[in-house]
């Protein structure tokens, strides 16, 4: 028993974190992110968009789009437990991107089959791909949303909302349900069929409902038939939860590094307001409650690479994660009193942005609910 | 990370397990979950049988009665003993605390004399630090130890420990010198209890666990006495801390604790029933967190590390959770949960929920309160507060 960061796992966050270095972080916050009110028509401006590629390039060169495939198969052969740290990182960061929805799609790709190495290989070498799976007024991918497809002509016709960064990904990864399973794609982000419109969120970042209307799929369009499309889907999302359970463990670290460092050098009453109690012990109490949260994150993902049934345990994460991201980032909003609301302090987007990511693959609730008989299965008799 | 035992500690665990649904011990389980109001466990005839195939202290040197195994195998025995139903309290203290302490500031004669006995479950042992005016402040403590001839004799009252009227001898903090910087002038003393200088009462409470009244009245103690060095025992108590605090006493109570509530839950449908399931799937949740967090502090002790602040973190969470699921433990059992073991007539009903939610507010108290914890994890951990 070993409950600390292996060497591979060390490896990764220095690796990631000289990316996301201390003067660098302050910056990638903001990449990208619009003005309050924005609305539909605000793309990012060119300048924006040259560094959110400038890092894009830079993880894909590390390699970190491969990281949990295999090596015979273009990745570093790593697993969960060295995403997760990843993901951490950039959730610490608040660095916004495909990533995490592309690391995703590598993975459905394969639980495919090993029909699709020509789009492994064009993933992990480095095309964005963003999961369009959430239906209207159902926003929780693990259940894919309807579709219309249309058998004959081999079209389909759907609607996804909250596809992240549509208009700078290589492809779409559409995913739709009906009796029969599921309906995956890679469907390019350029095919005629696809319209997108953004949808202004709390998070002020790159949402957008995209239209598929008329998408050809083609002979070999879906990745795999309904019934183990359905079933790979469910798997991959198990880790996906895992991947986004640590984003947000991470985002409440760098939120609740930021509140500690201001409860050390804002005064008030004569001495840094870190000496008084009741901020102080907010913070330890917050600091046991991300550890914990880490905890439960690294075992799922422990789990997960060894081959055992980590759904209970990435539930179990992800709704804590989230949970505790809320809570965490409005307690750090609170210690910088009205500072913290100000557009010039983080500590208003780790609150907004955490708000958004705590629902993102599944509401908390929603998630308890999934959890409470796989634990009623384990509770002995 | 690594969150499997290796092969041989999972074998203990597994031989541990075996021992422990014997038909003897189960008897004895049995009994204990009937005592009459006011009536504890004490020296329990369990540690006199571990201690004769040297578990009761596993990771002891086998010249004092252990293995020679180490920190992980000793703490497979103390989960498995609660959760197998076995009263623990005197077992940690006398092993865990006194025992460690022994071993680690110890002369040899001192380990020789005083372990052996505690490792076979013949003696048990106490901790006297609280007063009637020190509980967290302990270095403000009024016990005095006034030099003579060659030793001194000790004047004070203790209050508040636990199994102090079971144990043989106590770790008793005095001031042998005065001091204007309070934590010097501390000395820590092995009192034997069983003598007519030291006086101990009860102090009934809202547990199952008498708080401990314990006067010392002019006993007479000499340099064979002192563990560590004279005048120098707050260094002493505050090495030993980060090692004896660990969290998994308490993360094992926890566990054991939803664990019953959630098989209730089970049988009444309330686990398929949304409402309830919600609280029951986060507590399960923290449960598992606040194992990953003792294990945590073992895993770093296994290698030599020692930490202030893992320690205090997985006390602090471990503590307060298992309030939060003695509290919610009503919600699912309702009234009949508020029901004692005493009530008469069904003999599985032994009031384990009520027993259990009167307890708690002790072990936020007892071992550092929450207060210490947090104050610790801001201090050190996060140089707040200075």
């Amino acid at each position: 028993m070993r409950i600390r960061l292996s060497e591979q796992q060390l490896a990764m966050r220095e690796t990631v974190g000289k990316l996301f270095d201390p003067d660098l972080v302050p910056v990638i916050r903001r990449m990208g992110a619009r003005a309050l009110g924005a609305g539909p028509d605000s793309p990012p401006t060119a300048e924006e968009q040259q560094a959110r590629q400038a890092v894009w390039r830079a993880l894909t060169e590390l390699g970190t789009l491969g990281t949990a495939v295999p090596e015979d198969r273009g990745g570093l052969g790593q697993g969960q437990a060295e995403l997760a740290v990843l993901a951490e990182t950039m959730g610490a960061a608040l660095y916004r991107s495909p990533l995490l929805d592309t690391v995703t799609a590598a993975e459905f790709v394969m639980a495919c089959g090993n029909d699709h190495d020509a789009y492994l290989a064009e993933i992990v070498g480095g095309a964005p791909v963003a999961l369009a799976a959430r239906g209207r007024q159902q926003a929780d991918p693990v259940t894919a949303g309807a579709l219309d497809l249309d058998r004959a002509a081999d079209r389909f016709r759907a609607e996804r909302h909250f596809v992240c960064f549509a208009p700078d990904v290589d492809y779409l990864l559409f995913v739709g349900s009906d009796e029969a399973g599921g309906y995956p794609a890679l469907v390019r982000s350029d095919d005629p069929g696809v319209t997108w419109r953004r949808q202004d969120d709390i998070g002020r970042g790159d949402l957008y409902r995209v239209r598929f209307d008329g998408v050809h799929v083609g002979a070999a369009g879906w990745l795999a038939s309904p019934g183990r499309a359905a079933t790979a889907w469910h798997g991959v999302m198990v880790n996906a939860q895992i991947r986004q359970a640590a984003y947000l463990v991470g985002l409440a670290r760098g939120a609740l590094d930021l509140g500690i460092r201001y409860a050390r050098e804002r005064r008030q009453f004569g001495q840094p307001i870190g000496r008084f109690q009741a901020p102080a012990f907010r913070m330890a109490a917050a600091t046991a409650s991300v550890d914990a949260a880490s905890l439960l994150v690294h075992h799922a993902a422990w789990q997960a690479d060894r081959g055992d049934d980590a759904e209970l345990s990435a539930l179990e994460a992800l709704s804590t994660a989230a949970d505790l991201a809320r809570q965490v980032t409005t307690d750090v909003v609170q210690i910088h009193g009205a500072v913290g609301m100000t557009e010039g302090c983080d500590a208003q987007i780790f609150y907004r942005v955490a708000a958004v990511d705590a629902v993102w693959l599944g509401r908390p609730t929603e998630l308890r609910r999934r959890a409470a008989p796989l634990l009623r299965r384990q509770v002995a008799a | 990370m690594e969150f499997a035992l290796a092969p041989e500690q999972e074998e203990f665990r597994r031989e541990v397990c075996s021992f422990l649904t014997e038909k003897r011990v189960g008897k004895v389980v049995e009994e204990l979950r009937h005592l009459p109001p006011r009536k504890e466990p004490g020296l329990l005839e369990v540690y006199g049988w571990l201690g004769e195939k040297r578990w009761l202290a596993v990771n002891w040197p086998p010249e004092y009665g252990g293995l020679g195994r180490g920190i992980v195998e000793k703490s497979i025995l103390t989960e498995e003993l609660i959760r197998h139903g076995v009263p623990d309290l005197v077992h940690i203290v006398s092993i865990d605390i006194v025992g460690l302490i022994l071993l680690m500031v110890g002369t040899r004669e001192q380990q020789a004399r005083y372990l052996p006995p505690l490792a076979l479950g013949a003696q048990s042992a106490s901790v006297l630090y609280s007063e009637p005016g020190v509980g967290s402040d302990l270095s403000s403590l009024r016990t005095r130890a006034e030099p003579d001839g060659d030793g001194w004799r000790l004047y004070g009252r203790k209050i508040y420990s636990l199994k102090s009227q079971f144990a043989d001898f106590a770790l008793c903090a005095a001031r042998t010198t005065e001091s204007e910087v309070r934590i010097h002038g501390i000395t820590l003393f092995v009192v034997p209890m069983r003598t007519p200088g030291v006086v101990c009462k009860p102090i009934w409470n809202m547990s199952d666990e008498a708080f401990c009244d314990v006067t010392l009245d002019g006993i007479r103690l000499t340099r064979d006495h002192v563990l560590g060095e004279v005048d120098e025992g707050w260094e002493v108590i505050n090495r030993v801390l980060p090692v004896e605090r660990t969290g998994l006493e308490f993360q094992a109570k926890a566990r054991r604790l939803l664990d019953r509530i959630l098989r209730q839950a089970r049988e009444s449908g309330q686990l398929d029933d949304p409402a309830y399931a919600q609280r029951l799937v986060e507590l399960h949740a923290q449960v598992r967190a606040s194992q990953f967090l003792a294990w945590r502090v073992i895993s770093e002790l296994a290698e030599d590390r020692l930490d202030g602040v893992t320690a205090a973190m997985s006390k602090w969470y471990a503590t307060e959770l298992f309030k939060r699921i003695s509290t919610f433990g009503f919600d699912v059992a309702g009234l009949d949960g508020t029901l004692s073991g005493w009530n008469g007539g069904d003999p599985d009903a032994d009031g384990w929920l009520e027993a259990a939610h009167r307890e708690g507010p002790g072990i936020t108290l007892s071992a550092g309160t929450s207060e210490i914890m947090q104050y610790l994890i801001a201090s050190s951990g996060l140089q707040l507060m200075s």
